[in-house]
């Protein structure tokens, strides 16, 4: 075979791939069909019960809450760092050395870890002793239970996750800007335009690749949360912020149903799949201008 | 409008451009604390004494006293440095196998031509919208049943393969000159030979970008160590922070928040010291991302 | 086109090739016959004590669950001890530290075949649980073969080991635990109250003064299954039933549940939800600000610890039922069934050593935790020795013959997320109380029926 010393070398990433991504997925499907308790040493197959019980039991299975739980996350976590991403990298869009500082400290949160950011969040947010409290109480005169409220503890999980996102999203549409050619300015303040005209008019409209961009990528990003939810909230209270992931973790692993966490995984893959499919059609319609 | 007026006019932007910018450096410098006030909060956390914790009030400065034993305490309470041994060990694991399997591929899929290469890259790209999150619950029990639940191959089997590495270097492998690979097999090089001394030396920036995201990934990694490590032996510190913070609500003794946040700190440190030193590159590898 | 095909077919070939494996789990040992209740020929020749004998040297692991640096220690000690005392069964302890993680490593072993422990500490409630999933080997024959004192254990304990549906024992208490009640006797006094309430209207009254005068919350209730099932048993009924069918809209519970929301809007009660709910409760105790905190017994040490005031403890509230009771928590000591017999011989005989009754004393000592032995109690020397140790026990152990077993069935830890969740919607978040419970008695209710 011509260039069997190239196949060779990508054999072991192929095979790594195929066990660690194609084959669950297969045995996703199969395990699907079974009744397997995790805990039991056996198990047979029961064809299409567990689809039933998706279907039939939609008011008990909590995978409908769990799927807009992840779905609120997500819009909520997309729109702040959308928004304050670019926002941000409008203002720190400065060459001098301070700024330059002043966005690595902004983007330091990226590197912190998850768990660690709710854990440093949980001291912030106490109901009693958190600071968070003690500034609303001196501005409102209220204190609220920020982890202990349905929409609250949602709000906060949103909060650290964006936390932690925003100066990658920043740094993005800083680069993104950059690329922007400096004629379109020109040929546009030679007309008249003043800054605000040029923002909406041509800063926005060139960055929307760069916007599609995260907006992909974060999106499929965000639907996976899974950490703050587990070390904040623990799915709480009363499954407000339990994610798919969190149902699936506790479906295989505290109930020990494992055929219906497959059952659940499956849908989950295809919505993201579908997700991902349509991003990938819109934006080879609507986004180039240059090409 | 007379020339006097031109120059006033010019004057009153010259200032309200003054202004303008004062006004975007005091902003910037606000949202900057801000973002920054987290980080400081767990810094002021963690040299609290306990009594001060529980207290009706929290200060920006520690009142009762500053308390660095906290951060031995840290060391007492959990085996802090086997976590940290199992993270750096973990870590460096992954990077390889990750690196290892991951440039071979791209270089494979970059210069190769044998049949099917398409089909086998799609294959790779598919594996981009396979998220972990997805199959876990397989890959738990195929790890269980080879026997390798909280064992260091079973951790890193799972993240052994990056598509997303795969797909970055091919990018970059390709866009090398083949006259420089040329010139390389004249010189007797091997494939090993190739990448050492021509194409990863040339993609520099790329690599050492996908390096560092590799470390990143695997120093903060949660959510595999959660499954498959079971006892310390295996476990990074990650997972050890926060059966730190556990530990107190199930052995029921009044909380040690402070404790907690020196162990989140100490965890930290290797983080950030690396992120200084790589700074540079960062931010240039990210923004090549952005512009496709 | 093409890549199409190829892609789909080779997706078509992997698919054979998992699809190919027969229907039992790969790593699987056939289930134990313990399990489903065989004919007493079975028995009978089993009694023999030479079954259950070590005859060769034989190394075995336990795993202990516990946290705690004391109890730890103990158990350590006592390992050594063991082992020093004979020659042919080492025990190796492994410490793994709290009771969720023992379970997720005692299902990985169980899930994988492999790495189970001869001999494990875990969670009561989970006790039933895995007993009904078959990985508990029954211990009946090995407690008539080796004359194990098994009546000398607390029958509400030993009954919470039982699984209805064979009858038979598949654990032994090892550190029973369960809710008590702990007051802080100066802030009563502060409000003019002299003695410890010990009925519940004589809370409710209580609280009343207490919130007048002091203007300090009274009850402090966790949101855990422990405690929430034995205010409501104690208030007259348990909320699921006989196991099979819950018993949510018994009117006991249901007036329960509406006192008490009332006292928590009046700022007269409290009920501690999410993941710190431990530490807050016990914050708020320890800096006074609450007056009755009802918590589990094994923080008996602690309390004295941290209170910086006097306090006085009580077994339970009594209310409807009569005696008083609290329901049986704590660690469970079991022998995974997985094992080969040798191993699980060995581990009974460790198991017997160490809950004799010199063990059982020492460990109550420092556990905080209930002496699961008839024996001990009756023991006068023992027992004053105890309570100049912790005079908190005294209270405690006074209405120690109320202990009973939880509800038995295995869907229980299931079941109170969803009722704790509903309770959690009423009180706080407003919702009408019918609503909700309803649908969380459907829920338990499908759930219950083994779905």
């Amino acid at each position: 075979m011509e260039s069997f010393q190239e196949f060779l070398c990508c054999v072991p990433a192929m095979a790594l791939i195929l066990l660690v991504a194609y084959y669950p997925i297969v045995e996703l499907i199969r395990i699907s069909f079974t009744d397997w308790n995790l805990i039991r040493p056996t198990y047979t197959y029961v064809g299409l019960t567990n689809w039933k019980w998706l279907f039939e039991t939609w008011q008990y299975n909590h995978v409908l809450n769990s799927f807009f739980a992840t779905l609120k996350f997500t819009v909520g976590h997309m729109v702040i760092i959308l928004v304050a991403g670019l926002l941000m990298a409008l203002l720190f869009n400065r060459m001098s050395r301070g700024f330059s500082f002043m966005r690595s400290v902004v983007f330091l949160p990226h590197y912190v870890a998850m768990t660690s950011a709710a854990l440093i969040f949980m001291v912030i947010l106490n109901k009693q002793y958190g600071v968070a409290n003690v500034i609303l109480e001196a501005v409102a005169g209220i204190r609220v239970d920020w982890l202990q409220t349905g929409s609250l503890a949602m709000l906060s999980m949103i909060v650290i996750a964006s936390w932690r996102s925003v100066g990658y999203d920043m740094l993005i549409y800083l680069g993104g800007m950059q690329g922007i050619s400096r004629d379109y300015y020109e040929a546009a303040m030679l007309d008249g335009a003043s800054g605000v005209t040029l923002f909406f008019n041509i800063t926005l409209p060139l960055l929307a690749p760069t916007t599609l961009f995260l907006v992909v990528t974060q999106f499929i990003s965000s639907m996976k949360v899974y950490a703050v939810a587990d070390v904040l909230t623990a799915g709480g209270p009363y499954r407000a912020t339990e994610v798919m992931v969190y149902l699936i973790y506790t479906m295989a692993f505290v109930d020990f149903r494992v055929d219906r966490a497959a059952v659940v995984s499956i849908c989950f893959f295809l919505f993201l799949l579908v997700v991902t499919a349509l991003t990938m059609n819109v934006s080879e319609r609507k986004v180039n201008y240059d090409a | 409008m007379g020339k006097a007026d031109s120059r006033l006019d010019f004057r009153k932007t010259r200032r309200r451009k003054k202004l303008l910018r004062l006004a975007q450096t005091l902003a910037a410098i606000l949202v900057t604390l801000v973002m920054a006030f987290p980080l400081y909060w767990m810094f002021i956390t963690s040299l609290k004494s306990g009594k001060e914790l529980i207290g009706p009030t929290a200060s920006f400065f520690p009142t009762d006293g500053i308390h660095w034993e906290n951060y031995l305490k840290v060391f007492e309470q959990i085996p802090f440095f086997r976590y940290l041994f199992n993270t750096i060990y973990l870590t460096a694991l992954t990077l390889v196998i990750q690196m290892g399997t991951g440039i071979l591929a791209a270089y494979g899929f970059a210069r190769g031509n044998f049949p099917l290469k398409n089909t086998l890259f799609i294959l790779v790209l598919g594996a981009l919208m396979i998220p972990h999150q997805v199959t876990f619950v397989p890959i738990y029990i195929l790890v269980a049943n080879l026997g390798w639940i909280d064992t260091f191959a079973g951790l890193v089997l799972p993240t052994s393969v990056s598509a997303y590495l795969i797909f970055m270097l091919r990018q970059n492998f390709m866009s090398v000159d083949q006259s420089y690979l040329d010139a390389g097999k004249i010189d007797g090089l091997g494939i090993i030979g190739t990448l050492r001394h021509i194409l990863i030396p040339m993609c520099r920036s790329s690599v050492a970008t996908v390096a560092f995201v590799t470390v990143m990934d695997g120093w903060n990694n949660y959510f595999w160590p959660k499954i498959l490590s079971k006892t310390e032996q295996t476990r990074p510190i990650s997972v050890g922070l926060v059966m730190l913070k556990n530990s107190f609500e199930q052995s029921v003794q009044s909380q040690n928040y402070n404790v907690v946040m020196a162990a989140v700190l100490v965890s930290m440190i290797p983080v950030v010291i690396l992120f200084v030193l790589n700074q540079k590159n960062m931010l240039t590898g990210y923004s090549k991302a952005a512009m496709k | 086109m093409k890549k199409m095909i190829a892609l789909l077919l080779s997706l078509a070939i992997l698919l054979c090739l998992s699809g190919c494996s027969g229907g039992t789990n790969p790593a699987a040992v056939p289930a134990s016959t313990g399990v489903s209740g065989e004919g007493d020929e079975t028995a009978a020749a089993a009694s023999s004590p030479d079954l259950y004998q070590i005859t060769e040297p034989i190394e075995i692991e336990f795993w202990n669950s516990y946290t705690e640096e004391a109890k730890i220690d103990w158990l350590h000690d006592k390992v050594d001890e063991f082992n020093a005392s004979q020659d042919l069964i080492t025990v190796s302890i492994m410490d793994i530290s709290g009771y969720p993680a023992v379970d997720e490593k005692i299902t990985a072993a169980q899930a994988a075949g492999m790495g189970l422990p001869a001999l494990c500490l875990i969670n009561c409630p989970r006790e039933q649980t895995y007993a009904a999933n078959g990985m508990l080997e029954p211990l009946d024959d090995y407690i008539s073969a080796t004359g194990f004192e098994i009546d000398d254990f607390y029958d509400g304990m030993v009954d919470s080991m039982i699984l209805d549906s064979d009858g038979k024992i598949y654990g032994i208490p090892f550190g029973i635990s369960s809710s008590v009640v702990f007051w802080n006797m100066d802030l009563l006094r502060e409000a003019g109250i002299e003695e410890m309430p010990s009925t519940w209207d004589e809370v409710r009254e209580a609280a009343k003064i207490i919130k007048e005068t002091t203007g300090k919350t009274t009850v402090g209730l966790l949101s855990e299954l422990n405690y929430v099932e034995v205010m409501m048993r104690n208030a007259g009924a348990d909320p699921l039933g006989d196991g099979t069918v819950a018993d949510m809209q018994n009117p006991a519970i249901l007036d329960f549940l509406t006192e008490y929301k009332e006292m928590i809007d009046a700022g007269e009660a409290q009920f501690y939800v999410g993941t710190d709910q431990n530490t807050n409760i016990s914050t708020a105790f320890y800096s006074g600000d609450l007056a009755c905190m009802i918590n589990t017994c094994a923080v008996v040490n602690q309390v004295s610890e941290n209170a910086e005031f006097e306090v006085a403890t009580a077994f339970g509230i009594k209310d409807q039922a009569d005696p008083v009771i609290s329901c049986v928590a704590g660690a469970a000591a079991i022998i995974p069934a997985n094992n080969s017999q040798e191993v699980k011989n060995a581990a009974f005989q460790f198991l017997t050593w160490l809950t004799n009754k010199e063990n059982v004393y020492s460990w109550s000592v420092i556990g905080g935790t209930y002496p699961s032995r008839y024996s001990v109690l009756e023991d006068d020397a023992m027992m004053s020795e105890l309570y100049s140790a912790q005079p908190l026990y005294e209270g405690i152990f006074a209405g120690l013959e109320g202990i009973v077993s939880k509800n038995k069935t295995p869907y229980q830890t299931a079941a109170y997320k969803i009722l704790l969740d509903a309770m959690s919607k009423y009180f706080f978040d407003g919702a009408d109380l019918n609503e909700v419970w309803t649908n969380a008695e459907n829920e338990i209710n499908y759930l219950l029926a083994g779905n």
